[in-house]
């Protein structure tokens, strides 16, 4: 964590008398690409969009490559690179003229416009369809014209608020390449419904709920995350022992949430001492599921204690 | 940055269909009110100059036609300003301009000079018919460009609440409606000062008791001033309301 690109510190936003954002905190190295996942309604969009000066927080504090947000906007705004959930492109204006103005008012200089759209148009596969009008392109493609928009100006701090939305799965997949392409020199923050998104794309995940965070974690790339369900009730402390287990939690009757040693962990080891231990099998595997499930029970939790309170 | 802002409005407004049907029905009732004043004029200065009142042709057909004229623009300038704004916060494309490093009040004045920029070519022609009349006569030049400036003058403030008002909401079409309103409002303050002579707190909130001085050939400093400082008070209104009411300066 010695490289933080963007940092907020107990975020919290009011909408008339209800709360939307509550006191949440995050920060993001660069090279590293956070998941903001949350049901919706959860304070997703709106935090998003405190952190790129958007909205102003009613409480809190954001720092993006060094400059604070609030007291020095100008050189903060100038390290956001922003894609809203519906993208923010002018209709009636050509790919080309968009980038265009765009690239200015991210604050380049007037020298490296043209550079910079046409790299820009290259990266997200935009330079077929320069000369049409935004309306006329597909949703697919719009969307490529808010991500370009997004990085044009090469910013420290690339957000991205539902990326793959209505995209078919082609256009998801060009998404994740592009993501998994900025991330070496940019940081990223992702909001997304589709827990496989997150899995795919980041190394870390924050789970908001009812506008708090619920879940703040790393999901290791390898996968120190794994799922394993069992036909056989079991009680934890068994689980614990088995060499290469770090620790294990309960999600419902016969499925478990393991956390491994490492990365490198051998998994095959720990399914053989399943099996010989005479519990029965019925699946062991990474991330995804065991994402799912601590999804549920996370935002499950936060939703009692609403009720409750 | 606020000239970058203001070339997109600009370039965006001309690309629409409905300004340049503004700008056609403006030019037809801007020629109809000017030749009919010419008309009326034309039948009348016999009798004008036996009587003596015969000052020239400027001030009942120039002058006239340009007074004309800002009523028409209180009904265009809305139409005009309307999206500017309110389309941005509908189609969620304010987002763009609020998280790039430019402040609220860039923003607004980007929007009002361009939205100025379009109204300014109407205007234009506007301004070139009078110099007709030069081929079979002459003009008060003085008045002539006194008439012009009130012209221009209202123009500006009508498009600063214009902006403002767009700044407010989500809906263009609301934005016109108030818009035309509150410039309705402010002409009416004149009205009811007319029959109440000396109260001269509401005859301060009409445009068109400000604008009088300019129509008879004085160029009024001090109109001149209620125009720079109720046009600079509503853009700064829109800064303010667009940064959620914190300020419009960051």
């Amino acid at each position: 964590m010695t490289d933080t690109l963007i940092s907020a510190d107990g975020l919290t936003l009011h909408y008339g008398r209800r709360i939307a954002v509550d006191n949440v905190s995050l920060a993001v190295a660069k090279g590293e690409v956070l998941g903001l996942l949350g049901p919706n309604g959860a304070g997703k969009s709106t935090t998003l969009q405190m952190l790129c000066g958007v909205l102003p927080p009613d409480r809190g504090h954001i720092e993006i490559a060094g400059f604070d947000l609030l007291r020095a906007p100008r050189q903060a705004k100038r390290q956001i690179g922003f894609l809203p959930e519906i993208p923010p492109v002018y209709g009636n204006a050509t790919v080309t003229e968009y980038l265009t103005f765009c690239a200015g008012l991210r604050g380049l200089p007037r020298a490296r416009w043209r550079e910079a759209v046409g790299a820009t148009s290259e990266r997200c596969g935009l330079s077929a369809v320069g000369q049409r009008l935004i309306r006329n392109l597909s949703k697919g493609f719009q969307q490529r014209v808010g991500i370009a928009q997004a990085i044009i100006h090469e910013p420290a701090v690339v957000v991205l608020d539902e990326p793959t939305v209505g995209l078919d799965p082609g256009q998801v997949r060009a998404v994740r390449d592009l993501i998994a392409e900025l991330r070496s020199d940019h940081a990223i923050i992702l909001s997304t419904h589709i827990l496989g998104e997150v899995s795919a794309s980041c190394d870390r995940v924050t789970i908001l709920c009812a506008g708090r965070i619920v879940y703040s974690g790393v999901l290791g790339a390898g996968g120190t995350r794994w799922s394993l369900r069992l036909g056989t009730a079991i009680d934890l402390a068994q689980l614990l022992k088995i060499h290469g287990i770090a620790d294990a939690s309960i999600l419902e009757p016969g499925h478990y949430a393991i956390t491994l040693d490492s990365a490198d962990t051998d998994t095959a080891a720990i399914a053989s001492s399943i099996i010989s231990n005479g519990w029965r099998l019925l699946a062991w595997q990474p991330g995804d599921d065991a994402l799912e499930q601590l999804f549920l029970s996370a935002t499950a939790d936060a939703d009692a204690q609403e009720r409750a309170a | 940055m606020i000239g970058l802002l203001a070339r997109q409005e600009f370039s965006n407004a001309i690309r629409s269909p409905l300004a340049w049907v503004l700008f056609a029905a403006l030019q037809l009732i801007f020629a109809f009110i000017f030749f009919s004043l010419l008309e009326v004029f034309r039948q009348t200065s016999p009798q004008l100059v036996a009587a003596g009142l015969m000052h020239g042709v400027t001030e009942p057909v120039v002058a006239g036609s340009f007074t004309l004229l800002t009523f028409v623009l209180l009904l265009v300038v809305p139409l005009l300003t309307m999206r500017v704004l309110a389309e941005e916060r509908r189609d969620r494309t304010l987002v763009l301009l609020l998280s790039a490093p430019v402040t609220p009040l860039d923003i607004v004045l980007g929007k009002f000079l361009g939205i100025m920029g379009v109204i300014a070519i109407p205007l234009a022609l506007a301004a070139l018919m009078p110099l007709m009349l030069l081929a079979g006569g002459s003009l008060d030049f003085g008045l002539y460009l006194c008439a012009l400036a009130g012209l221009l003058l209202a123009a500006m403030f009508f498009c600063a609440v214009g902006v403002c008002i767009s700044a407010m909401t989500a809906s263009p079409a609301l934005a016109a409606v108030a818009t035309a309103f509150v410039l309705l409002l402010s002409w009416l303050a004149n009205w009811r000062t007319m029959e109440n002579a000396g109260d001269s707190t509401l005859e301060l909130l009409s445009w068109a008791r400000q604008l009088e001085p300019f129509w008879q050939g004085l160029f009024s400093t001090a109109a001149c001033a209620w125009f720079i400082i109720t046009s600079l008070l509503a853009l700064a209104l829109a800064a303010w309301w667009l940064n959620g009411g914190r300020g419009a300066m960051r």
